[in-house]
């Protein structure tokens, strides 16, 4: 198999669609060298195949069988990276003692707090109408009610922190806080603001908050809220500062800025005085065209690509910048041209190309996101 | 070859593959293969979680090597210090169980 039959058989979307279930729910970063991994595999086997009488699309469907269920490929490699985070945080979680951690410096006390990544697949219930049959699995229907989870990982994937933690820390940098029960959190901010936050989920006893629910909750407009890191994320809210994790992990970040996502496009809708109803969003794949951009800003700011579908459908994604200035964002359109404002984002090729938003989300007040948006000097970007 | 034999002995057959050289996840494949004639053939979607599991332990270290089919660089996977030592455990732990079977049917 010469290299124009390789570049075109990593095209066929039997190849792409078993890769991207086999990579499925990994840390980002794990997820394209798995996906590298095997898609050499098959091609070399499938070479092989080819070379004792084969036709390229019997070798394929041979190598894929032999690969085995991608299902089981992702479940051990999900095995191998996620179930260590959950061991290390759970670990983290038990060390109470050292859990808070408090730092002097820079502009005032900042609290570190232990994060999970996943929550445990537990299914979700609906009363009367049967819920969408995509994408899920019925566990159970009875009187009416209709329980199911989610067939994709990552609907279970995502930056959590316990109620219990919440609490320690607002109470630690000078506020109030209370479980009223084990899954509703009141807190009053040092400046008095008072909030209520309530669990996604509870495991051992413990109910854990979703950390983009958290930020949106606290955020009230009253004190600037701001977010800065991807690898541990800092949140500001006015007084309070918290830090999510003790250690980089990007995963960690991944999971947190992608939770936000929809809140900044209806942060940047509002902003932009379009309607303010919840935008349909898609996440970047990984599997989907990366764009390389060179950005002028520092190491660690994180950038948020954004391009409209269709009427309020948005695909966005977010990744930090890297030393140099690059920053590596996934969109299906592979020819993007940047713009500057919210309403030039359409779904219609204009000159061969999607137009398409990068807004800096870190180290700017969220009140004022717009001006978080960026033209970079090369104002094309072709993925690779 | 029964699969629970292969499975439960994972670590020690790969470990072993791998003592002579680096190699990536689809030579170790072929390697099984001819070495033994045949006789262990990998449910080969178990094989790369196993490689995962063993470098997140330090057994083995991944290393990029040549392009490959796909245009990108390989990954071949060598067996660390702490790998060596853990292949000379398992070893000796199969002798003592494979001899301790042998020494059961001798009596």
């Amino acid at each position: 198999m010469n290299a124009a039959a390789s570049t075109t058989l990593t095209t066929s979307p039997a190849l792409r669609a078993y890769l991207r279930r086999a990579t499925w729910g990994l840390p980002r970063a794990r997820q394209q060298e798995v996906w590298d991994e095997l898609e050499e595999h098959l091609l070399t086997r499938t070479a092989q195949l080819q070379s004792f009488g084969a036709s390229p699309p019997e070798a394929l469907t041979r190598a894929l069988a032999e690969l085995g269920p991608p299902s089981r490929v992702s479940a051990g490699m999900n095995k191998v990276y996620n179930m260590a985070n959950i061991l290390r945080t759970t670990a983290a979680i038990a060390l109470s003692a050292a859990f808070l951690v408090h730092a002097g410096g820079g502009s005032g006390p900042m609290t570190v707090l232990s994060v999970k990544i996943q929550r445990p697949i537990i299914p979700s219930c609906a009363r009367g109408t049967d819920p969408d049959v995509r994408g899920i699995t019925v566990t159970s229907r009875k009187n009416g009610i209709t329980c199911y989870t989610f067939n994709r990982p990552e609907a279970y994937r995502g930056a959590y922190l316990s109620s219990q933690d919440i609490k320690l820390a607002v109470i630690a940098q000078g506020g109030q806080a209370r479980l009223l029960t084990s899954k509703k959190l009141t807190v009053q901010l040092p400046d008095a603001t008072e909030h209520t936050l309530y669990a996604t989920f509870t495991v051992g006893g413990t109910s854990y908050i979703r950390a983009s629910t958290l930020l949106e909750s606290l955020d009230n407009g009253k004190a600037p809220t701001t977010l800065s890191g991807f690898g541990t994320p800092e949140l500001q809210f006015g007084q309070l500062t918290l830090r999510l994790g003790r250690v980089a992990q990007p995963s960690v970040g991944q999971n947190f800025y992608e939770g936000l996502l929809g809140d900044f496009v209806e942060r940047l809708l509002a902003e932009s005085g379009q309607p303010s109803q919840i935008p349909d969003l898609a996440y970047g794949q990984t599997s989907a065209p990366q764009h390389l951009i060179q950005t002028n800003l520092k190491a660690g700011e994180v950038v948020m690509l954004l391009t409209e579908r269709g009427a309020k459908s948005y695909t966005a994604d977010v990744a930090p910048v890297t030393t140099g200035g690059k920053v590596a964002l996934h969109n299906p359109s592979v020819a993007l041209r940047f713009v500057s404002d919210p309403s030039q984002l359409g779904p219609y090729l204009s000159g061969g190309r999607i137009n398409a938003l990068l807004v800096r989300v870190t180290n700017i007040p969220l009140s004022t996101l717009k001006s978080g948006i960026f033209v970079p000097a090369q104002a094309n970007s072709d993925a690779r | 070859m029964n699969p629970d034999l292969l499975r439960g002995n994972l670590d020690l057959i790969l470990l072993t593959i791998l003592e002579r050289g680096p190699l990536y996840g689809f030579a170790i494949i072929q390697a099984a293969k001819e070495r033994t004639g045949g006789y262990f053939d990998f449910r080969e979607g178990s094989l790369y979680p196993a490689l995962h599991r063993l470098e997140q332990d330090g057994q083995l270290a991944g290393q990029l090597g040549e392009t490959g089919r796909n245009g990108k660089p390989r990954k071949y996977y060598a067996l660390t210090d702490a790998g060596r030592q853990t292949l000379e455990a398992k070893r000796t732990e199969f002798a003592n169980f494979t001899g301790a079977v042998q020494r059961l049917g001798e009596v």
